[in-house]
């Protein structure tokens, strides 16, 4: 029975010590996270709690480096944030949106659409992404929804106040750099230029067009919530230097087929003749700063176009 | 049920406390009940796959022991029949066929025999070899046969080493299932540091650096030289710290409730040569291939003298090989490990008197420094997905192509693995140097201890990777 109480106590003594430190380093790591000055955590930041924008363009990594907001925005004489991140997916992409949309009305919403935007992944990378959600969890209830996706215990680990930092730790630690501090954002509104050239030439399109089904559902929310807060949305898919046969692509028809049912235009550029230049490419799947601004300044005009006669 | 996850916690929490509650005699009944539950819930119907094999050795050791002669002898074949049958078919059938496929071929026939779409049953090689160390021991006369055929289930069933080890011998589990074991502050703190560390060792490092691995695994021809390198290294690590890891959680899981279950891994990277490497290294499968096919074949062909040994050792190292997986790679990768045991076991005098020559730390440390180098370069065979992929593999990595520091996008993936190695190899390095236990969970001042615990958990919290999937050494 004495060892039975002395289990009891220690584990006790554990347990308030962790509490504590949960709360402790919690707490210390929100504070650095939410005053970054620069970084993609940044930007998610501002796109969930700060920016109003009348043009918000959304996507993964080919959203971030393909629409350069200047020219977008002296086109249509808006102004224009780019909330693309790299490694994102739609379940990200919509999160964004209802948390940006609980805030303010943007005058247009653009969506660049992957040509793999609906791809099974095997061991869920697209679900464990969404870590860079869990900050806010607590403050915006419009996102768990998407936040538990991760998995069916994520509502118990959320209980920790340290938790939603797992693996930002290291951003987190080059905050405390005073340098890093004063460092501006090195994007132009959420647009990040990538200078170099690809010299690989035209590559094989081998991503399994097979549809997965949460993805698309959830693709087919991000489209009926524009509709619903009667937002004009615009579907755009970017240029990619792989042989890809998009009609052909169950993706890409999935995304014809809810757009059409919505009446959402669809800008295809995915194997547009225009960038059929390896010149214009960072590598095969994302423009370089040139292939973006040939693409930006595109886009602009048939964005100018649709709202336009909208 | 994977331990890493929040389902084995829950499970667990209900299982010990429950175990304590009971009375001894219906203990038991408990742990084998929650024993089948575990395993069942990964491929349910493939429990009649035990069952089968647990009936049959039941069996096969009250008739062994009963009899004698050929008749003792005709059974120990039956039992070994059915484990090593039940093996064959589900994890070597279609190698085999393969095989038998590709030699036709050679002489332009076509092989007709199907190929099977089955999935490996979780633990299979574990749960038979663990199974056929009852036959073999009660055969020997070192163990007698098992009446109650519930505790037999459960020493084949017992949930913490059930599916990846480590393999008991009957002599070390079976009694423990009569002993009443109550509740005690030792077994509980042993346990819960096993655990802990045990997650720590698959959460931060193992599925940290298989974040890296995976990809570069998954295309080796995309990668530089040194990134390949990086690779290697880390997969080192992560199979170690995977591994490690699991056999901890299932010691400590069986420890809290007093079973002691036999030690699997010992620092095998400190390691100075490849024999004591081995020695090591997934402990419980080498003393089984040890006692059950190297000591029997040594002994067989003694007149052989020195070949003897060496016919012993790659026979062994080839079939341990094989037992990790139905490919050649396997089958290479044991018989790479079979190779540097025998070049030591013949090369023992002169490595003697070298070592008295140069000085003892410069020796230890080199000889520590080859050792590990060597093992990593076996693990390319293990790990690649062909035996192709490991030459590609190779090739590069020999061909110094590619710049050297470029990480890409990869530096945070490479910085938090280098943070979890840093780690683990301190834990390590404490334990090398007390006596195999560790210096900080260890320490005689309990602050020091529960800063440990503290360390480890938020480590665990902050860096650790969560649902990064299963056990490499489940689908063994």
């Amino acid at each position: 029975m004495a060892d039975y109480k002395l289990i009891l106590k220690r584990f006790a003594i554990l347990i308030i010590a962790l509490f504590v430190l949960d709360l402790g380093i919690g707490a210390v790591l929100k504070h650095f996270y939410f005053t970054k000055k620069n970084g993609a955590d940044y930007r998610t930041n501002n796109v969930i709690n700060t920016v109003k924008a009348d043009v918000l363009v959304f996507g993964s990594s080919k959203a971030a480096y393909h629409y350069d907001t200047e020219i977008i925005g002296d086109s249509l004489h808006l102004s224009v944030y780019n909330a693309g991140r790299d490694l994102s997916y739609i379940y990200y992409h919509y999160a964004l949106l209802e948390a940006a949309l609980k805030r303010y009305s943007p005058k247009l919403v653009v969506l660049d659409t992957r040509a793999n935007e609906f791809q099974q992944f095997k061991n869920g990378e697209d679900r464990d992404r969404l870590n860079v959600l869990l900050p806010y969890y607590d403050s915006h209830p419009e996102i768990r929804e998407v936040c538990l996706l991760r998995g069916d215990f994520e509502r118990y680990k959320l209980l920790s106040k340290m938790y939603p930092y797992n693996s930002l730790i290291l951003s987190e630690l080059v905050e405390l750099l005073p340098i890093a501090r004063y460092k501006k954002d090195d994007s132009e509104n959420g647009y990040i230029a990538k200078h170099g050239q690809f010299k690989g030439g035209l590559q094989p399109y081998l991503v399994n067009d097979a549809v997965d089904t949460t993805a698309a559902r959830y693709y087919k929310k991000f489209v009926e919530l524009c509709k619903a807060k009667n937002i004009p949305l615009v579907v755009t898919m970017s240029p990619i230097y792989q042989n890809i046969n998009a009609a052909a692509n169950r993706n890409v028809q999935y995304v014809v087929q809810v757009c059409k049912h919505n009446n959402v235009p669809v800008l295809n550029y995915l194997r547009d003749t225009t960038f059929n230049n390896e010149g214009y490419y960072y590598d095969a799947l994302h423009l370089n700063r040139e292939g973006s601004v040939v693409y930006s300044s595109m886009v602009a005009s048939r964005l100018k176009q649709f709202l336009t006669h909208k | 049920m994977l331990f890493n996850s929040l389902h084995f916690v829950v499970f667990f929490l209900v299982v010990t406390p429950l175990y304590f509650i009971l009375p001894h005699k219906f203990r038991w009944i408990l742990l084998l009940t929650a024993s089948c539950y575990f395993y069942m819930t990964f491929i349910p119907i493939y429990i009649l796959i035990l069952i089968f094999t647990i009936i049959v050795d039941y069996f096969a050791g009250i008739l062994i022991e009963k009899s004698e002669g050929r008749e003792r002898k005709f059974y120990l074949i039956i039992s070994l029949v059915a484990n090593i049958g039940v093996l064959a078919f589900f994890k070597y059938f279609n190698f085999l066929n393969e095989n038998l496929t590709l030699l036709m071929g050679e002489f332009g026939l076509s092989n007709v025999v199907p190929y099977l779409s089955i999935i490996l049953p979780v633990g299979l090689s574990f749960h038979t070899f663990q199974a056929m160390s009852y036959t073999i021991e009660v055969y020997r006369g070192n163990q007698s046969a098992e009446k109650h055929f519930g505790i037999y289930s459960l020493y084949v069933m017992f949930y913490p080493q059930l599916v990846a080890g480590p393999i008991e011998r009957p002599q070390n589990l079976l009694h423990q299932f009569y002993e009443k074991h109550p509740i005690t502050y030792e077994n509980f703190s042993i346990g819960f540091k096993m655990i802990l560390w045990g997650f720590f060792q698959k959460l931060v490092v193992a599925d940290r650096l298989s974040i890296f691995v995976s990809a570069v695994y998954q295309n080796p021809g995309a990668y530089s030289s040194s990134m390949l390198l990086v690779a290697i290294l880390f997969f080192a690590f992560q199979i170690y710290a995977d591994f490690a890891g699991y056999s901890n959680i299932a010691l400590g899981t069986a420890r809290v409730m007093g079973f002691k279950l036999m030690t699997n891994f010992n620092t095998p990277f400190f390691s100075t040569s490849v024999t004591e490497y081995w020695r090591r290294w997934h402990i419980s499968l080498n003393t089984w291939f040890s006692d059950y096919l190297f000591t029997p074949i040594m002994i067989a062909n003694r007149d052989w003298g020195k070949a003897a040994v060496v016919f012993a050792l790659m026979i062994t190292f080839g079939l341990s090989g094989l037992w990790h997986g139905a490919g050649w790679t396997y089958i290479v990768y044991g018989l790479l490990h079979g190779v540097a045991v025998t070049y030591e076991f013949l090369t023992k005098k002169f490595r003697k008197k070298l070592s008295k020559a140069i000085p003892a730390v410069i020796y230890s440390n080199l000889s520590m420094l080859l050792v590990f180098i060597y093992v990593c370069l076996t693990w390319v065979f293990f790990r690649a997905q062909s035996f192709s992929d490991a030459l590609i593999v190779l090739k590069r990595l020999f061909a110094f192509q590619g710049s050297f520091f470029v990480f890409d996008n990869n530096l945070g993936v490479i910085i938090y693995s280098l943070v979890a190695i840093a780690i683990l190899l301190a834990y390590d390095l404490s334990v090398h140097l007390n006596h195999g236990k560790s210096y900080f969970l260890y320490h005689k001042s309990a602050t020091v201890r529960m800063a440990t615990y503290c360390f480890i958990l938020v480590t665990i919290v902050l860096i650790g990777v969560f649902d990064g999937g299963q056990f490499i050494y489940f689908k063994f």
